[in-house]
């Protein structure tokens, strides 16, 4: 197994995130969703008072944790994770038994029209051909960033440096 | 008249007919035909050893009824056998002279009971095989007070458990091996569940081969290798074998163990032939191996995939697992994966426990569970068998799907299987 | 399709669900019997909710040695003809869910029906750890009440871990008689029968104590 600072994550910087939904959009679009599922769902969320009063969003694909509880709860062994980190479901071993959705802290996984689950891939036949997923690629305040962990800590700790006072007072926030 | 049919099945077991009723739903539109050598609709051959004991009427056997296929749209043409296949201009000749033309076929004559012929007084009266319901009605018209069972798999098990139960004064299992199922039992199994068929009144003879039937008129007895066993009726439980002699004619390939060869959607090499059940060769999920698996839910599963793909879909089969388990009269005994016999040496380990009656062996390779063996209980048999196959899917990954615990080799049945519940949902510490 | 849900962070193991499903189904207690067990790894703390699951391609229908298991084209329930059943035991060694549970009485393996469409255990139990829902939408709630605990909604508990942990709850006496007098009278209410809090507490402790090998204090 990769060493886990080279293993591929899906990171949202929800600082950056304003909740466009294109995200969202493109998903559906690129793994041609009808109504219902979403493999990234925006979530929004109220916090503060007064002048602290804000809206926070949180787009949820799915974590692609690094000992993943779905890849556990699989019975049938359907669900694994790939060399660089990607969790996938082998559809033809998915008899639809909903273990995976129980197990998963974050209820990522979904049950679509033919009742087998499926989630979020990371777009792995775009990063295989060396792109990005169509999420990362389209967001407009490059708030998602794939690659591996060891880049994405790099990245942010370099946004952070670059950032920190242009966006004024913000950088208070941060803890 | 050739009939033109969508799809024609040969064979009207469990492989068959799940076959047709899996293409008929997934495509309504389909004219579906199953052409069945006896004159009954699908019943369930694992039933047989309750049908002969007398515990189930014969209408507790059958699966399925006339009214079943009728709603269905299925077409039955049963008491008739297939006499050839011609291949290239897709015809089906039976023995009676019908003709079909078909657009695809599925193979699935299963099995048959193996005998030994050639020994001498095999073809007396009273020597029986347990695979249809005419067997059975054959053995209980025959009647007798002694019988004795040869083999000792799933037919010799339960065959001489329901001898017992219909009333057979003496039943007496042989069985030529050292004990009892050592594919799938290892000795200290089978010494319990000697044990256990003991306590029912029969007699485990292990270790001792039938060299001959004797008998004027009909059965009078058997002689082993060590001694000579009087009775009325055997019944012989040696084995089946895939019945591939249609496939043979009709230049369908074997597998290397030489039952019909299938790729993973279940084509033949022939186009627009499939085969299913008990004539095809598998691949054992466990060992990664061609395999022959002579077991119901294969030739279900097997048999709906083959029908699924007949009406367009493109589903795998992704082989099959043996499992050893008989559930009936008090006794439950399961087994599936590794004996341990089978086990690396070096890297094997075993934990074994007992509980009155109830003994539990679970085998290990490398820390991987890969065989278990239990005897009068069924308890997380489930769980087991989970992992055992996630285990075996190692070998196609490059990642661990299932961890292996630390300090296996103190670790009791009970710890192993609190661990690997604990391992189901990774976020509890 | 609605499905049982269970909601392993709010379990206490009770066993109030168990208590319930065998009452309703066998018309006594009998929580090993019953069609939904909670399992834990012998340390009192609930892993995972086993009961048939529907799946969309179930391994029961196609193990049955009497094909008498199958899944209903338009509800997705995945039923039995029970009465049919000849104990083979295939269904309960192949279910990935361990589902299956030999029934004494009916003297078949049989599974939870969803009560028909209204499950007797989601209206006992106590913490709302089992619910009946569509698949679907509970997948976006979990997914939004995680969002909503990630991002700091007031009111949502922002403890470390208690969205992905299960942190047992231990209740005061007064608490716990409170649990088990409401569920006495769900029972009541719901089934017509008449099961004492005193009953009721008993049997839980007994699921515990079967469960954990040990004296439960409680």
């Amino acid at each position: 197994m990769t060493d886990f600072m080279q293993q591929r994550t899906l990171y949202i910087d929800t600082r950056r995130c304003m909740g466009c939904r294109a995200c969202e959009t493109v998903c559906k679009l690129e793994n041609d969703l009808p109504a219902g599922p979403r493999f990234t769902m925006v979530t929004e969320v109220e916090t503060g008072e007064g002048t602290e009063e804000r809206l926070n969003f949180l787009p949820m694909p799915c974590q692609h944790c690094g000992d993943a509880p779905c890849v556990r709860a699989c019975p049938t062994g359907a669900l694994f994770k790939r060399e660089d980190g990607i969790v996938l479901s082998e559809q033809e071993r998915c008899i639809g038994c909903h273990e995976c959705l129980w197990a998963c802290p974050f209820g990522i996984p979904q049950f679509g029209s033919n009742g087998l689950m499926q989630k979020c891939t990371m777009c792995f036949n775009r990063i295989d051909e060396g792109g990005e997923p169509a999420c990362a690629h389209n967001c407009p305040a490059e708030a998602i960033l794939c690659d591996t962990v060891e880049n994405v800590s790099r990245i942010l700790r370099e946004r952070y440096a670059k950032d920190a006072n242009r966006m004024g007072g913000y950088a208070d926030k941060l803890d | 008249m050739t009939e033109r049919v969508d799809l024609l099945i040969i064979g009207s077991g469990a492989a068959g007919t799940s076959a047709a009723f899996a293409a008929r739903r997934a495509d309504p539109g389909l004219s579906v035909l199953i052409i069945g050598k006896e004159n009954r609709t699908e019943y369930s051959a694992p039933a047989l050893p309750d049908y002969l004991s007398g515990e189930l009427e014969l209408d507790k056997v059958m699966v399925r009824t006339k009214e079943d296929y009728d709603r269905e749209g299925i077409r039955l043409h049963l008491n008739d056998t297939v006499a050839r296949i011609d291949p290239k201009k897709r015809v089906v000749k039976t023995e009676s002279g019908k003709s079909f033309r078909y657009e695809n076929l599925i193979l699935a004559t299963g099995s048959l009971p193996i005998q030994l012929r050639r020994m001498k007084g095999t073809d007396l009266p009273g020597n029986f095989v347990m695979k249809t319901v005419g067997d059975i009605d054959a053995m209980i018209a025959y009647g007798g007070k002694n019988a004795v069972v040869v083999g000792s798999g799933a037919i010799g098990l339960e065959g001489s458990m329901a001898l017992k139960a219909r009333g057979y004064k003496k039943v007496t299992m042989v069985e030529a091996l050292d004990w009892l199922s050592p594919k799938s039992l290892d000795k200290a199994m089978s010494d319990e569940l000697t044990a256990n068929l003991n306590a029912f009144g029969i007699e485990v003879l292990a270790g001792e081969a039938v060299e001959g039937v004797i008998g004027e008129t009909k059965v009078e007895g058997v002689v082993t290798s060590r001694r000579t066993i009087p009775c009325d009726i055997i019944l012989w439980g040696i084995g089946m074998r895939p019945d591939v002699e249609l496939a043979k004619t009709t230049g369908i390939e074997l597998g290397e163990l030489g039952a019909v060869r299938v790729d993973d959607r279940m084509r033949t090499n022939v186009p627009h032939i499939y085969a299913c059940g008990d004539c095809i060769e598998s691949v054992d999920k466990l060992s990664g191996k061609p395999a022959v698996h002579l077991f119901w839910e294969p030739a279900q599963r097997g048999g709906t995939v083959a029908g699924l793909n007949c009406a367009g879909l493109d589903k795998a089969w992704g082989g099959s697992v043996a499992v050893f388990l008989t559930h009936k009269g008090g006794l439950s005994i399961v087994g599936f994966g590794k004996t341990e016999a089978e086990l690396d040496p070096l890297k094997g380990l075993v934990l074994e426990e007992r509980k009155g009656k109830v003994y539990r062996r679970l085998h290990f390779e490398d820390g991987l569970l890969c065989g278990v063996q239990m005897i009068n209980t069924l308890d997380d048999v489930d769980l087991l068998f989970d992992v055992i196959t996630k285990n075996a899917l190692e070998r196609d990954r490059k990642c661990r799907l299932v961890k292996k615990p630390e300090h296996l080799d103190e670790m009791t049945i009970t710890d192993v299987i609190y661990w690997l519940r604990k391992e189901r949902r990774a976020v509890i510490l | 399709m609605k499905l049982l849900t269970y909601d392993q962070t709010r379990c206490n193991y009770c066993g109030a669900c168990q208590i319930v499903c065998s009452l309703s189904k066998k018309d006594r207690i009998d929580p090993g019997q019953a069609r939904i067990r909670i399992q834990t790894a012998g340390d009192g703390i609930p892993l995972r909710a086993a009961v048939c699951q529907h799946c969309e391609e179930p391994v029961c229908v196609t193990a049955c040695m009497r094909g008498i298991i199958e899944k209903d084209p338009e509800t997705g329930v995945v039923r039995r003809h029970f009465e049919d059943c000849f104990r083979c035991a295939a269904c309960h060694v192949m279910c990935p869910i361990g589902a299956a549970v030999l029934d004494e009485e009916l003297k078949a393996f049989v599974t939870c029906d969803l009560c028909g469409g209204d499950p007797v255990c989601v209206k006992v139990c106590p913490t709302g750890a089992l619910g009946y829902a569509d698949v679907q939408e509970s997948s976006e709630a979990i997914r939004t009440r995680y969002a909503r605990m990630a991002l700091g909604q007031p009111g949502v508990p922002v403890v470390p871990g208690t969205v992905l942990r299960h942190t047992p709850v231990t209740l005061t006496k007064a608490e716990e008689s409170a649990q088990w007098k409401k569920i006495s009278e769900t029972i009541g209410a719901e089934l017509g029968k008449k099961v004492s809090p005193a009953q009721l507490k008993k049997w839980s402790r007994r699921i515990r104590e079967e469960e954990t090998g040990k004296e439960d204090k409680v």
